[in-house]
């Protein structure tokens, strides 16, 4: 009854924050106008029919989808490795997508062809490379904690080239990269959504077949493997999806911090389960929620101030962690 | 035979825990436990037989199959395994835990279907553990957790159940239980339960048979009676269990007695526990007179239900109404 409620009124916050981000922005649109929008097909200026259109709802679209995104591949992390702070860019899927556009950008191809899709490439190059060394790796290490570690160190040599590449590079260069470094839902072109869509949907589904097994392996190797799981197995998908979908967003959007780590805590403490079965569809749409309302502060109402979304999601997302932490320790002195 | 060991050698790498190889064989209804000191090797065997780790050499086999060559989910059907180290997740409640058992005979939405839940139930009901079911996992005690455990391995309804060390953190009337749950099951179900111990008066009084692990690398199998009587359990066995009184069976208490004291009147639970006191404080007590040494006389009224401790010193006489107080008195005047 209690995680019925507790769904009701988060697809309920899910659908106020969809509106308001629809209605709220540089530009405001009424509401009945929103409505004629999606009824009619147009609104009665045509510039909130473009700004809707072209603007409006493919950022909120990517929004959702990298919320829900990013909020599963923390909790896939966190399970992976029993590690309250694990989340999707543990393993260094961020850092390798920024040496990928660091390399592009300060090289000087900013006013080369394009940009953006160039950009795009070099983020997924990035990667998918960190990506396939860490798979690499887990072959060989059988404890989750090294690998942890190993994850930690990538990022950390990736980081020090991109410092180093940023301390050669000129203001124009460095500006280019520091925009994309703070992330944004603005950048996936709407013929692009659908491919979007798709790399993150499919990891997503991919992975409901094992909640059960995600549920028993919390309870530790030893115990997992008396119950008829295959480590190795559960250990790679779980590195596979969480990378993936973390890889995919990034590529898209840029690194968008903290959420990954946030939501999952968030929602543990709300609806007070370790049940994947649970836990899954409460990140799509808390992680929906909360890049939504990221989303609408970033864009802050009736105004031309653009916050840069980085900025956002780590302020409200450390909060809500903390909240989580404490809360957590509390109980446990009960 | 359910469980063989043929030539097995078990460790880790370089470093062998067994000079030489074991064979052992071992058959439905049988508990057989593995007794020795701590780091000699037990959970490695533990750990080797219940196919989680290669062995060195030779082979294992549940049902004549090697484990080693099973899907993960074929063994999860042969053998339940208890560790002592799992991990108890927060907000995780013991009866999520006891249902994982069902684990490899649910479909992928985990949903349990009648006969697993008269399994579950079985299995709460045999280790009595239906007031723990809704608590979560973090709020158990080593000993309720360890309970939930043991029920959630019952769960799997394996022909072969290993447990390491699963009396470690329990109380001793839960020890006695476990072992009488265990010895149950063992032969109502036809089962061959496996499992470490350092309790050697449980195992010697539970078991069906006994690996006796030795500090120098040897491993010796025997039923309990016959360990004992051929000396074996002591010459075999660590320095923990040289005090061992071999008469009772129990571990002896050995104490720095100074003083003699002379302990008198008929045989009862209370004439016991009097020497046991007198003992605990450091009287080597005796039942025949001797000179100069005190004399405690215990007179029950059974009618009255009266017990009254008279101790005569050095003409002097003391009467006490309760044990406390004749203690009390011995040690304040040695003091």
């Amino acid at each position: 009854m209690r995680n019925v409620s507790c769904f009701f009124i988060l697809c309920l916050l899910f659908v106020a924050l969809l509106v308001l981000d629809l209605r709220f922005g540089s530009v405001d649109i009424p509401f009945f106008e929103i409505k004629s929008y999606f009824l009619e097909g147009d609104t009665s200026k045509k510039t909130w029919s473009v700004i809707l259109g072209e603007i409006r709802i493919p950022r909120i679209l990517t929004a959702i989808m990298a919320g829900a995104a990013l909020a599963i591949s923390g909790l896939f992390m966190q399970t992976l490795f029993r590690n309250p702070l694990a989340g999707p860019y543990v393993l260094g899927i961020s850092s390798g997508a920024s040496l990928g556009v660091a390399l592009w950008t300060l090289f000087g191809f900013v006013t080369y062809s394009g940009g953006i899709s160039g950009q795009l490439i070099c983020a997924a190059i990035g990667s998918v490379t960190v990506f396939s060394v860490i798979l690499l790796f887990s072959r060989y290490i059988g404890d989750a904690t090294v690998l942890l570690l190993v994850g930690f160190l990538l990022g950390t040599v990736t980081g020090g080239i991109v410092s180093l590449l940023v301390y050669f590079s000129n203001t124009t260069e460095l500006e280019s990269f520091l925009i994309w470094s703070f992330g944004s839902f603005g950048r996936v072109p709407k013929e692009q959504l659908s491919l979007f869509a798709l790399g993150i949907g499919l990891p997503i589904l991919v992975s409901l077949p094992f909640c059960k097994t995600m549920n028993a392996f919390l309870m530790g190797p030893q115990m997992a493997q008396s119950l008829g799981i295959s480590l190795d197995r559960i250990r790679m998908l779980l590195i596979l999806l969480s990378s993936s979908l973390a890889a995919v967003v990034t590529v898209f959007c840029g690194p968008i911090g903290f959420l990954g780590i946030a939501v999952p805590h968030l929602c543990r403490a709300v609806f007070r389960t370790q049940n994947h079965f649970i836990l899954i569809p409460a990140c799509i749409i808390s992680g929906a929620s909360f890049c939504l309302l990221s989303d609408l502060i970033a864009h802050w109402p009736s105004s031309q101030l653009k916050l840069p979304l980085n900025a956002v999601t780590a302020t409200l997302g450390a909060p809500i962690v903390m909240i989580a932490i404490l809360q957590g320790n509390r109980k446990g002195q009960r | 035979m359910l469980l063989e060991a043929n030539e097995l050698v078990v460790g880790y790498g370089q470093c062998n825990l067994n000079d030489k190889p074991l064979n052992y064989s071992w058959d439905a209804g049988q508990l057989v436990c593995l007794l020795g000191p701590n780091g000699v090797g037990k959970s490695t065997l533990l750990r080797t037989i219940a196919g989680f780790q290669k062995p060195v050499s030779g082979n294992v086999f549940w049902q004549g199959s090697d484990p080693l060559k099973l899907q993960a989910h074929q063994r999860a059907s042969m053998m339940a395994f208890v560790s002592p180290h799992s991990l108890s997740p927060p907000h995780m409640c013991a009866y999520e835990v006891i249902k994982l058992g069902r684990y490899a005979f649910t479909g992928w939405l985990d949903r349990l279907d009648q006969k697993d839940k008269l399994i579950i139930e079985e299995a709460i009901e045999q280790l009595e553990i239906r007031h723990l079911l809704s608590r979560n996992l973090d709020s158990l005690s080593d000993g309720e957790r360890q309970r939930v455990e043991i029920a959630r391995s019952l769960c799997q309804q394996a022909k072969i159940l290993i447990l390491d060390e699963p009396t470690a953190f329990l109380d001793l009337p839960h020890k006695v239980q476990l072992m009488q749950t265990l010895q149950t099951i063992c032969r109502s179900k036809q089962i061959c339960v496996l499992m470490s111990s350092h309790d050697l008066d449980l195992s010697l009084g539970w078991a069906d048979q006994i690996l006796l692990f030795s500090q120098f690398r040897q491993i010796l199998q025997g039923i309990p009676e016959q360990l004992v009587l051929s000396g074996d359990i002591l010459k075999f066995s660590h320095d923990a269990y040289q005090n061992w009184d071999l008469s009772s069976g129990y571990l002896k208490l050995t104490r720095k007695q100074t003083r003699s004291i002379v302990l008198k009147g008929q045989d009862s639970l209370h004439k016991t526990w009097t020497q046991r006191g007198l003992e605990r404080i450091g009287y080597l007590v005796s039942e025949s007179e001797m000179n100069n040494h005190a004399i405690v006389h215990i007179e029950i009224n059974s009618e009255q239900e009266l017990v009254k401790w008279c101790l005569s010193d050095k003409n002097q006489k003391h009467e006490f109404t309760s044990i406390e107080l004749l203690l009390n008195h011995l040690q304040a005047s040695n003091n």
